[in-house]
């Protein structure tokens, strides 16, 4: 029975998962990547590597581990084709982010601009997401993930392109930009599984695992899903909670702005915004 | 070291035009016309062309309807009774030879028979079978109603700057004592089957040509500015009454309508061909633009058709900031005789 170690972020125990389903007489033991500067966890992955026979990760800790242990670098599956309208943002001078990590650009900027919810809601609009470059965001995010393919974890461009085509045709494969469907992590985790040892089978079975990631789910627009040929909604399940609608999803976020008495000035997108995001959004409210 | 693809535009490579893409961003369209905003559109075809006229209408186009039943009817009756679903009351026109019948009809050109059919204590125009939902009252009323529609056809023919077309099916029943040609068989809807008067009849795509031709030539005697958009709907059939798999007959059925329409755009001066049948059917979507019925089309598909119409033929006539959205709604709901076959059968009565 081999021990292998699996290290990522919030993908972690998905993958995890299918190796299991693929190498169920082996340990497979999950172990969220740590930040390096918490030595306890550092420590515990330390000890936890010793006698492992495989590490499945993001980071190259190579320190970490001996010479025996194979280390199979796995990417982070970041996607914006779906979701161009989510961003990360600070909320103090000590630029610590918002208590929910995604948010929403034009929300976001609304807040800012002091606008009403009804306002604000007016701003979600074919137009606006078109002028916005929303609806030329696919291609943009395809090479980002190529790079985390093959820049991030070494990956080859047949993998990537492997992992690609195959993801794609289910339609919607991203929970949020970064919560992959179980189906994006399964064809990971079959990429991983053939390095791991190339001549068992079951790899090209149909496999299934549950899905974890589903306690937040950004909704594809409606308009931006047309563009895409998939299916849209207008519905967030926002920490398990279902909001239905703009209006209600605004609301939402802007008590939520105010309960955390975040001060419009500090509240930052991150990355910044291109300029014509502005210019878009000032002109539109002007008209 | 050169070859004939080195210079071909990326749509020649099903690698770069289809595998690559997402599924919503596959744009088959390479030949279009733009549509001015203030010319006059009508559609007429199968059950798909409601999707056309819907949108037509909803991107704030000249969508021309000659038979608006005037306001003696509430919206609601409106829609019941299919006015406005296209351009005058003919119902879903599913084969080139019912468009040449309605022409000929219109314009007195060719005579039927009254073609009356009985639904209880109710009549059913046959040429246009669920145009009153309960059928007419009384033959004298359903002529009359008859009379007022064929003028809105003629209307329609000679006023309308294009005519979007849907070609739907190659299959259809035909009368045997005055050749007219019906949208369902008879029995379906009103009326009564019967072998001494009604028969089966499969166009083959030299039929479905040389009407189009006819029907080309027809309109442009009449309208000789007439622009002409053919579309294939990518709808499967029923049923066939073929004596072979309903998959091989819609495949053979699909087949002969795009390429006899392939051929008029071709040879015909502002006839332009349409890919919807293209989009709906690509493998790209795997199924997600069919219902799960696998027959009829999603909205996601109708509203990738739309985008690319509008991209293509509307577009550059409406400026960005009202440009309406064409997400089309989940409840749009499509008059189709067609589905009555598939009601039947529910129901147990095939």
């Amino acid at each position: 029975m081999k021990k292998i170690l699996v290290s990522s972020n919030c993908q972690t125990g998905g993958l995890a998962a299918v190796l299991k389903y693929i190498f169920p007489g082996d340990q497979i033991l999950p172990f969220a990547a740590p930040d390096i500067k918490d030595f306890t966890r550092v420590a515990q992955l330390h000890s936890e590597l010793e006698d492992a026979d495989a590490w499945i990760t993001t980071n190259t800790y190579d320190f970490l581990v001996k010479d025996s242990t194979q280390i199979i670098l796995t990417p982070r599956i970041t996607f914006f084709g779906f979701h161009p309208d989510i961003t990360y943002a600070r909320r103090n001078p000590n630029r610590s982010k918002t208590l929910f990590h995604y948010n929403s650009k034009i929300a976001l900027w609304a807040y800012k601009r002091g606008l009403t919810v009804n306002d604000a809601a007016l701003l979600y609009t074919k137009n606006i997401y078109q002028s916005l470059g929303y609806f030329d965001f696919w291609d943009n995010s395809v090479d980002y993930l190529k790079k985390r393919f093959l820049h991030e974890a070494g990956m080859s461009q047949s993998d990537f392109l492997g992992f690609y085509l195959s993801v794609k045709r289910g339609g919607n494969f991203m929970h949020t930009i970064n919560h992959p469907m179980p189906l994006a992590l399964i064809e990971l985790g079959r990429i991983i599984a053939r390095k791991l040892d190339d001549s068992i089978d079951i790899v090209n079975r149909p496999i299934s695992i549950p899905d974890t990631l589903i306690q937040t789910i950004w909704p594809i627009y409606p308009e931006i899903a047309e563009q895409l040929g998939v299916a849209g909604s207008y519905i967030w399940k926002i920490n398990g909670i279902s909001i239905h609608g703009v209006h209600d999803f605004l609301t939402y976020t802007f008590n939520d702005y105010k309960d955390q008495k975040i001060n419009p000035a500090y509240l930052e997108p991150e990355p910044t915004l291109p300029d014509f995001f502005n210019e878009v959004l000032e002109s539109y409210i002007k008209s | 070291m050169t070859h004939p693809y080195k210079d071909l535009s990326d749509y020649h490579f099903w690698l770069k035009a289809v595998t690559y893409k997402v599924s919503g961003a596959i744009d088959p369209v390479i030949t279009s016309l733009p549509i001015n905003k203030f010319e006059k559109i009508s559609t007429m075809g199968s059950c798909f062309a409601q999707h056309l006229s819907r949108s037509i209408q909803e991107v704030g186009f000249n969508y021309y309807v000659a038979e608006s039943g005037g306001a003696n009817y509430s919206e609601a009756e409106m829609v019941k009774r299919s006015f406005g679903v296209f351009s005058a009351r003919y119902g879903n026109i599913y084969t080139i030879k019912q468009a040449i019948q309605l022409f000929d009809r219109a314009f007195d050109i060719d005579k039927f028979n009254e073609n009356i059919w009985s639904l209880g204590s109710s009549y059913v125009d046959s040429f246009r079978p669920r145009i009153e939902p309960l059928g007419f009252a009384s033959k004298e009323d359903l002529l009359q109603d008859r009379n007022i529609h064929l003028k809105c056809v003629r209307d329609v023919f000679i006023n309308s700057d294009w005519i979007i077309f849907t070609l739907g099916l190659t299959e259809a029943w035909r009368s045997k004592v005055d050749g007219a040609i019906y949208p369902i068989a008879p029995g379906v809807f009103g009326g009564e089957f019967n072998e001494l008067e009604h028969e089966f009849i499969n166009f083959s795509v030299f039929d479905v040509l040389d009407d189009l031709r006819i029907f080309i030539n027809k309109c442009r005697s009449i309208n000789k500015n007439l622009k002409i958009l053919l579309t294939v709907s990518p709808v499967p059939l029923a049923a066939t009454y073929e004596n072979r798999h309903v998959l091989s007959s819609t495949a053979l059925s699909k087949a002969a309508l795009l390429i006899a329409a392939d051929i008029v755009a071709k040879e015909f001066e502002n006839v332009i061909y349409f890919p919807s049948y293209e989009i709906i059917t690509c493998p790209a979507n795997e199924g997600r633009y069919f219902e799960d019925d696998l027959r009829q089309v999603t909205s996601i598909g109708v509203g990738h058709v739309m985008n690319i119409f509008s991209n293509h033929f509307l577009s550059s006539n409406i400026s960005g900031e009202n440009m309406p959205c064409t997400v089309i709604s989940e409840k749009s709901e499509v008059i189709c005789e067609e589905e009555l076959i598939n009601n039947a059968i529910k129901l147990g009565s095939i």
